[in-house]
């Protein structure tokens, strides 16, 4: 049964039936025909996986991320990181990274971080003469630091998969995500040397966008702050993020209505249900494996051809990248990690260093054609063919490709912070 | 006669679309208040309502199911869109009315084995270690009802899809 359904499955993904869908139906048919398993077993697992206590940091941190973009967080930061880079060739291309990595900080969703500093600093971009299928891909490439600059959305959904502390997961991406930040401004200075530069801003005027920039910057404190002096849980740091990103919006910067609030509620449920659709329904797949042993299986295989912990982080690498491709990043986690993660313990490597490696090449995979829904996003902020934008892709691939290089290389950056924790 | 039915339907999903997403909302504004002020509570004064910690995410299945079926009709789901962007005019017409076919018995196979579990649920009366107790077969009660206006909306799709034939 299970590989007629898993064909059935490739095909309704191919006829674009919604994925949740598709991991529903085919999981559904091995776990109920297959397997005799009765639903309301499939029920009660699902059930368990959506009401865990870690996963509710997700809508709580997306709520905290539009509220912002709707107070005008997003604004301040952005016009603090151009007056502090915006003199540099491709002043604005780094201001977008920075602020996309001080964005990241408080915010899980990688669209919200496009859409937030995407539709504040492309169209100047675009004016100011870069190209926009650079402009484009630039901003879906910085909105990956969401997945590695905490909170992220992933590293909660990796912690809920693995057991893992979020603690943990969040401090795994601190050091990546700088050093991907690093790489992706080396490769701006390099493609932007010989565009025209702004003038360089007065110390007055730094000073200036920095205390207007202050309660933006102070979320991260507040969010990382909470977590690591052990005064909040994710969550709860998440709801004290939003209730501060209200505070901000409506007595600092008086730029939230009402009515954008109860736009950053209906954005957030919908986001929400797209994600824990996904989740419910993948779960019905670690069902199966659990009753079929596969993940044992395959630990089996790979003891007995004497797989390194290297060339198992390279093979996961090539097969993240195909899959990210072709499916967005929720579906890629709930369709592997149950299967990598015997593997990864079996194999003595270390699950941060794992969850970085994963992490960075499921999102080159997001970066690629047809499956990019951070290009789309970032097309539709200027009213770009994304097709024309894919034309920049290879640049940003292979600064990717650098970066999850070195984090392959030196599993330093991913254990260091978590094992000072 | 499929365009009189159609546009029933529609009215009748428009209603049911506000009123799901009236729950999620609630269920989402009501989360980020209880865990702030559980977190507040705690800090305070030392103690902390479980209900405050537990209930959140008890709730998450009624913000979620209900929705399928809305995001659905706006399109918001993820799919591989491959076949979407190769196929024009009458092909992916076709594509769109097979999708919807399959929504709509996915949606309908879903509601009536979610109906079969939550009645079972419900023989079994558990119900959650939390300071109130809730019944499970009401958490679980989500799905049948999420999977239920999914066919409808999908049902709705397919024949939007058929008509717009007629039409032409």
């Amino acid at each position: 049964m299970i590989w007629p359904a898993s064909l059935l499955s490739l095909l309704l993904l191919l006829l674009a039936v919604p994925i949740f869908l598709v991991f529903g139906i085919g999981s559904s048919l091995v776990a109920t025909a297959g397997l005799n398993l009765p639903w309301s077993t499939l029920l009660q697992v699902s059930f368990g996986a959506i009401t865990k206590h870690v996963l509710l940091a997700i809508p709580l941190f997306i709520f905290a991320g539009l509220v912002m973009l709707r107070a005008g967080v997003a604004r301040r930061l952005v016009d603090f990181c151009i007056t502090l880079v915006g003199h540099w060739p491709g002043g604005l291309g780094i201001a977008m990274v920075l602020a996309m990595g001080f964005f990241a900080a408080f915010c899980g969703s990688i669209l919200a971080a496009i859409t937030a500093v995407g539709s504040i600093l492309m169209p100047t971009m675009v004016e100011r003469g870069y190209p926009k299928p650079f402009v484009v891909v630039l901003a879906a490439t910085a909105g990956l630091l969401e997945g590695l600059i905490p909170p992220s959305n992933a590293a909660i959904i990796f912690s809920a998969l693995t057991q893992v502390p979020v603690s943990k997961t969040f401090a795994a991406g601190m050091l990546p995500g700088l050093v991907f930040m690093a790489l992706l401004i080396v490769f701006v200075l390099w493609s932007c040397r010989h565009m025209p530069r702004d003038r360089r801003a007065s110390w007055q005027e730094r000073w200036r966008a920095f205390v207007v920039a202050i309660p933006g910057l102070l979320t991260p404190v507040i969010i990382l702050g909470g977590i690591y002096a052990g005064l909040l849980t994710p969550s709860e740091a998440a709801s004290v993020a939003a209730a501060w990103a209200v505070l901000v919006g409506f007595l600092v910067y008086r730029e939230l209505t009402w009515r954008g609030l109860l736009q950053a509620l209906q954005a957030t449920a919908v986001t929400t249900t797209v994600i824990f659709a996904i989740i419910a329904m993948a779960t019905f797949l670690s069902v199966i494996l659990t009753y079929t042993r596969a993940p044992q299986g395959i630990v089996e295989y790979f003891t007995a051809f004497g797989v390194t912990p290297l060339t198992f982080l390279l093979m996961v690498g090539v097969i993240c990248l195909i899959l990210g491709t072709f499916l967005e990043a929720v579906p890629v986690f709930y369709l592997t990690i149950p299967v990598f993660y015997a593997v990864v313990i079996a194999l003595g490597i270390e699950m941060t260093h794992f969850y970085i490696v994963f992490g960075a090449f499921v999102g080159l995979g997001l970066l690629t054609p047809p499956v990019c829904v951070g290009v789309y996003t970032a097309a539709a902020v200027i009213k770009e063919a994304p097709e024309r934008a894919f034309r920049a892709v290879p640049g940003f691939l292979a600064v990717g490709l650098v970066y999850a290089s070195l984090m392959i290389a030196f599993p330093w950056f991913a254990t260091w912070l978590p094992s000072k924790l | 006669m499929l365009g009189v039915v159609h546009d029933g339907l529609r009215r009748v999903n428009d209603v049911i679309a506000v009123l799901a997403m009236a729950i999620a909302m609630a269920v989402v504004g009501f989360a980020v208040l209880a865990v702030l002020a559980g977190a507040i509570e705690r800090h305070t004064t030392g103690m902390g309502y479980a209900w405050m910690h537990d209930l959140p995410p008890f709730l998450m299945p009624w913000c979620v199911f209900p929705l399928l079926g809305v995001l659905l009709r706006q399109d918001r789901h993820i799919i591989v869109e491959v076949a979407p962007t190769m196929l024009k005019g009458e092909r992916l017409r076709l594509l769109r009315i097979v999708v919807a076919a399959i929504c709509l018995a996915a949606g309908i196979a879903f509601c009536v084995a979610g109906i079969a579990a939550v009645s079972f649920f419900r023989l079994l009366g558990e119900v959650t270690e939390t300071e109130i107790e809730i019944a499970f077969w009401w958490l679980y009660a989500a799905f049948p009802v999420g999977f239920g206006v999914f066919a409808l909306c999908a049902l709705e799709l397919l024949l939007r899809e058929l008509t717009r034939k007629a039409a032409t």
